[in-house]
């Protein structure tokens, strides 16, 4: 067998472990809608009073951002389980690489991710959500927004190399992505932030992976927020996957 | 546990050590010391005291500005959003506590001992109360240096602590109800995360009634989260109190008998 095939059979493990779990799967499709309607029934009508534009054109993507990074504790819990389970002790028993492994772990939550993205876009349609940049764009929504996921799937795979107990890997992958939720420009606009706080949540990830998904389904600027996305994305790599691989190896 | 309790051991125990208030009261002591001491200083200083710092200045930073707009002192109107949202997290740690000992099989070893059975509950309620005040005395703090203040003297301030604790007490009735018919503290625990938010986020938590659409507005104006939110502004700010105060208590003695039911019949089965 080689690499690819490898990968995609344990792409394929990933996703069956994840769909199989009722748990998981309300936890990381349900949370993040309930937080869709409850923002925007609570925030709706003040932002839409004080910002130019709808709340869920804006609101909309970054809870599909916030999803994607919200999985990643999942990807991390799992990875966690999987090295502590013995499963990944056996695979390294195995004829294959061991590449595939990390791999397959990757490639099958990026997928999820995209697939959760999708579901929470059909339900935010429902709230008003709208692609009006055709259907080209709404293909370079769903690339930001695995580009934006490979960021923190990377990060967990670091974390569960890592942490001694899986209340770790929880806690360090949740504070951080409860953080960059708060410090965006997801829920309020940029100008409503503290002069000296404008800055940090410019330089967020997930502001402009925000601002790119917006550009990509109601329109606006997207050549640069993709840019910086993928400026992101690629420090993330230079720095998380020789240290992933490196704790795996 | 029948009543062949005639026969006093030789080493001196008391003939009984179930009934009586005393025992109620010292064994609960016993048992909250116990419950206190099993909860790790790592996550008590992380759930208790950095994530409620974190949400008041992330609130105040997010929203401050906002609703600044909108005419309203949010480094006032915010703290008390946080302390609700606090004692729901208290009440859940209960529900989280209970599953864990009936799992390990702690709560069937409460029976099998000559201990009053009213002392788990007492138990309970003592470390959540103690968590609950912690709880509030940080919010409170770290809202003291955002612009928070006690502005109706020290007996509404104590007032407001009363009331938080109390509605601490009543939300983890509830929630102890589940957690002990559950024995899976991890799945209670996520479900009572997600379940806690609607009730909090569509009350006068985080925006005035009036910034609701009009649709539910009036189920935000009169569900009791908004009932206890107004009662401890009232507290916090002066004005008339007791109108707010008064709603408030109703509510929660509603709330309180309703969950108790639930969770003394809960408690019996699991004991």
């Amino acid at each position: 067998m080689n690499t690819i095939t490898e990968t995609g059979l344990l792409a394929g493990r990933t996703l069956r472990r994840f769909a199989k779990s009722p748990q998981l799967v309300a936890d990381s499709v349900l949370f993040p809608l309930i937080l869709l309607f409850l923002m925007l029934l609570v925030f709706g009508e003040l932002v839409d009073q004080a910002a130019h534009g709808r709340y869920i054109d804006r609101l909309a993507p970054v809870i599909v951002l916030f999803s994607a990074a919200y999985g990643a504790v999942g990807t991390g819990l799992g990875f966690f389980t999987d090295l502590r389970g013995g499963i990944v002790d056996r695979f390294r028993a195995m004829n294959i690489s061991r590449v595939s492994v990390l791999a397959g772990r990757i490639t099958g939550d990026l997928v999820r991710a995209v697939l959760v993205a999708v579901v929470t876009t059909a339900v935010a349609y429902l709230a008003g959500f709208r692609f009006t940049q055709g259907p080209l764009a709404a293909l370079g929504f769903f690339a930001v927004v695995a580009l934006f996921a490979w960021i923190f799937l990377w990060l967990a795979v670091v974390v569960a190399t890592s942490a001694s107990s899986e209340q770790a890997v929880s806690g360090a992958l949740n504070t951080p992505v409860t953080l960059l939720l708060f410090l965006s420009s997801g829920f309020v606009p940029v100008e409503q932030f503290p002069g000296w706080l404008q800055p940090v949540v410019r330089a967020n990830p997930l502001s402009l992976a925000g601002d790119a998904l917006v550009g990509l389904s109601s329109g606006g600027p997207v050549l640069l927020p993709v840019l910086f996305t993928a400026a992101w994305a690629v420090a993330a790599t230079a720095i998380l996957v020789p240290l992933a691989v490196r704790r795996f190896g | 546990m029948t009543a062949s309790t005639g026969t006093v051991p030789a080493t001196g125990a008391a003939p009984s050590s179930e009934a009586g208030l005393a025992n109620l009261f010292g064994q609960g002591l016993l048992l909250a010391g116990r419950n206190i001491r099993l909860t790790s200083a790592a996550d008590t200083v992380s759930t208790m005291v950095v994530f409620p710092v974190i949400f008041v200045f992330g609130f105040l930073a997010l929203f401050g500005n906002l609703l600044r707009t909108h005419g309203v002192d949010y480094a006032q109107f915010l703290p008390p959003a946080i302390v609700v949202q606090w004692m729901f997290s208290v009440a859940i740690g209960a529900a989280f506590a209970f599953a864990a000992d009936r799992r390990s099989g702690m709560l069937a070893r409460y029976r099998s001992l000559a201990i009053s059975r009213g002392a788990v509950v007492v138990g309970r309620m003592a470390a959540d109360s103690l968590r609950a005040l912690l709880a509030i005395a940080v919010i409170v703090a770290t809202g003291y240096v955002a612009g928070f203040r006690f502005q109706a003297g020290p007996l509404a301030a104590l007032g407001f602590v009363a009331l938080a604790v109390a509605f601490a007490l009543a939300v983890s009735a509830g929630t102890s109800a589940l957690g002990l018919v559950s024995r899976d503290p991890e799945t209670v625990s996520a479900t009572l995360h997600v379940l806690y938010l609607p009730p909090l986020m569509v009350s006068s938590a985080f925006v005035p009634a009036d910034a609701f659409p009009a649709w539910i507005e009036p189920f935000v104006r009169h569900q009791p989260v908004t009932a206890v939110l107004d009662a401890l502004r009232a507290l916090a700010e002066g004005g008339p109190t007791a109108g707010p105060v008064l709603k408030a208590v109703v509510w929660l003695a509603g709330l309180l008998a309703v969950f108790s039911i639930a969770a003394v019949q809960a408690f019996r089965r699991a004991t």
